[in-house]
């Protein structure tokens, strides 16, 4: 490292830092650097303020919205007293939530955990910051103390300002619970985040490219506002090319009635993430379960963005999945590749399905499943591949030994990242911070985990989630371009398979 | 990105801005003086009313938003007819691959012709929406 490549004295810094490891370590210095301490307050996300799309996602007034009108329409006054009222209802009956708030000792254990706060050092932008802005209320209007000596135990009224800097922070919050994970009394900040954005849900205050994706969600049943049409034409476009390739002529099923198995990608396969979808269908034919799967055009979604605003939201996918299910007498479910989903499937659909006698498995357990039965013919590949684990598999979903099964299987050159398995770093784009007007966070919260998988010297970043295929191909164009490529893991074994 | 439209690059693509209090902040309305059509344009400038595009306009979008003062050349019509269409038969945007597959070009080609890439630069002047989910 050279001596200019510093971070300033007055910024709190890392042993080994990943920041100025970056070559766009100038860049980091312009934007957050001179903005120290508050230096993620002027990345605000979003807000949707379109009533016609907030209807479309189902946020209606007096139905979802507990308002009984939009949140622009209400005076300041009339704001804060429902988040007040809504978040001590919700601290009432939410045990844990509360244990949260009281049991923190603030020993800065999580701090430098929090990749968010790694790559803005803003105190507010890490797991025990974020939460002391909610915990200032919960003291100022839940315990006596802090009524009546707020300055003393750091209790604070709410106020239009605190209301703007809870949405800001808490907008940042990728919900990666690796602050829970490290935490010594497994504080999890990613529930008070939850709760506390849903309560902004009720009022109709939602992240606008989120809302808009809980738009196409309840609406279509996928993230992408496709219908059968449309999924059909990718669907003859990637036969032909499988066909091209292989020489294979394999049927890509979709709504074919009375199918045993109903299969569920992720919307972006066919968009921007073909050769995931080429994986299924190839892996599917060779498993020989060819005639007995199928697709489905109302549910052509794993991904649940209902996960990041409210429960009712989740819940109506994940009800929309076992309706479908149930109507196609599907006695298995695939799950194809996401990592948001998994923590939502597997904790509210697997036991919906399992109440209705159907069975549900995630695609790579299926892929190990095979590979251990010899069912599979797989060529080693002439890669170099290294895996970020998807916080939602890793922390939230079991799901850590099969990817590595499956990678060492079909790759020449498997590497493992200093930061793996629970301890992984997010991608920076969880809870569907995908949008453009977050950028500089992401391309910077990301980094740490591109770092680490940099380090590796690895070709291939393999990673079975859409979020984290859609955002580190951002980050490594802006940090190292061209360096890296990252990949599913279906596609990997798309690519092995030998039909 | 800001509030203000640019100005107009030339004075056939003259507009006037309509003040429409029912708009999100952020959403501007305009009247084209040369073929009198109202549109609206979100925080992103994409055309929020897709019923309104023809060709002036995705020749407005291109000059004002993609490359300022510019015109769009054959090859730019190519592939802005192709999404156009697609978009209007299937109601959302065909997948990269197919685009490269049906116009003939090349990534980086598209690249060269839309700076703002496929989706957010040559969709956005075929008058498709703003891609949602994780794109």
């Amino acid at each position: 490292m050279t001596a200019e490549k510093k971070i300033p004295p007055h910024i709190p810094s890392l042993k080994r830092d990943p920041i100025p490891e970056s070559p766009k370590f100038e860049e980091w210095l312009k934007w957050y650097a001179e903005k120290f301490p508050e230096s993620s307050k002027w990345i605000n996300a979003r807000k949707l303020m379109v009533e016609k799309f907030l209807r479309e996602a189902e946020f209606e007034p007096g139905k979802f919205v507990k308002t009984r009108d939009f949140w622009w329409k209400l005076s300041p006054e009339e704001r804060i007293r429902f988040f007040v009222e809504r978040f001590r209802e919700v601290i009432r009956e939410n045990r844990a939530l509360r244990l949260y708030l009281e049991n923190c000792t603030h020993c800065g254990y999580c701090i430098d955990k929090c990749q968010m706060w790694i790559a803005t050092r803003d105190y507010h932008n890490s797991p025990v910051g974020r939460v002391d802005l909610v915990r200032a209320i919960f003291k100022y209007y839940d315990k006596l103390t802090g009524k009546l000596f707020s300055k003393l135990v750091d209790a604070k009224e709410l106020t239009e300002q605190l209301m703007e800097e809870l949405w800001i922070y808490f907008h940042q919050c990728t919900e990666c619970r690796r602050c829970a994970y490290f935490c010594p009394f497994g504080i999890d900040t990613a529930e008070v985040t939850r709760a506390v954005r849903q309560i902004f849900a009720e009022m109709g205050m939602v992240y606008e490219f989120v809302g808009n994706t809980v738009r196409s969600l309840m609406k279509t049943g996928n993230h992408m506002f496709l219908n059968a049409k449309a999924i059909k034409a990718v669907f003859d476009m990637v036969q032909e090319e499988i066909k091209e390739e292989t020489g294979k002529d394999i049927e890509i099923p979709l709504d074919k009635p009375k199918a045993k198995i109903l299969f569920l990608p992720s919307s972006t396969d066919v968009f921007t993430n073909l050769d995931t979808l080429k994986g299924f269908v190839k892996t599917m034919y060779a498993l020989g379960l060819q005639d007995k799967y199928t697709f489905s055009s109302e549910v052509f979604e794993v991904g649940n963005f209902g996960l990041f605003v409210s429960d009712y939201h989740l819940t109506r996918q994940g009800k929309r999945i076992a309706e479908v299910a149930t109507r196609l007498g599907a006695e298995l479910v695939i799950f194809g590749e996401c990592g948001h989903g998994w923590r939502a499937f597997k904790n509210y659909v697997i036991p919906e399905l399992e109440k209705r006698g159907i069975k549900a498995i995630h695609f790579m357990q299926l892929v190990v499943w095979a590979i251990k039965k010899r069912k599979l013919k797989l060529r080693k590949l002439d890669y170099v591949v290294t895996y970020h684990d998807p916080c939602n598999l890793s922390r939230a979903g079991d799901l850590i030994e099969e990817p590595r099964i499956i990678l060492r299987t079909v790759c020449k050159e498997f590497r493992e990242r200093e930061h793996n398995k629970h301890r992984t770093l997010c991608c920076g784009a969880g809870t569907g911070l995908l949008g453009d007007d977050v950028i500089p966070l992401r391309v910077w919260a990301g980094w740490p985990s591109v770092y680490d998988a940099w380090k590796t010297g690895a070709q291939i970043l393999a990673t079975p989630c859409s979020i984290d295929k859609a955002q580190f191909p951002v980050v490594i164009n802006y940090h190292i371009p061209g360096q890296m490529t990252v990949k599913g893991l279906a596609d990997l074994v798309g690519y092995a398979l030998e039909l | 990105m800001s509030q203000q439209l640019p100005p107009p690059p030339s004075p056939e693509f003259e507009y006037e801005v309509i003040q429409d209090p029912s708009l999100p902040p952020g959403w501007v309305k305009i009247r084209l003086k040369k073929t009198g059509k109202e549109l609206i344009f979100d925080e992103d400038r994409f055309l929020q009313n897709p019923e309104a595009w023809d060709e002036f306009v995705a020749e407005f979008i291109f000059t004002m938003f993609e490359k300022y003062g510019e015109r769009m050349t054959e090859d730019h019509w190519k592939v802005v007819r192709y999404l156009h269409d697609y978009y209007v038969n299937y109601g959302v945007c065909p997948p990269i691959r197919m685009l490269v597959r049906e116009t003939g070009f090349d990534l980086k080609k598209i690249h060269e012709l839309f700076p703002n890439g496929p989706a957010k630069g040559a969709c956005k002047v075929a008058g498709a929406p703003k891609p949602t989910g994780c794109v």
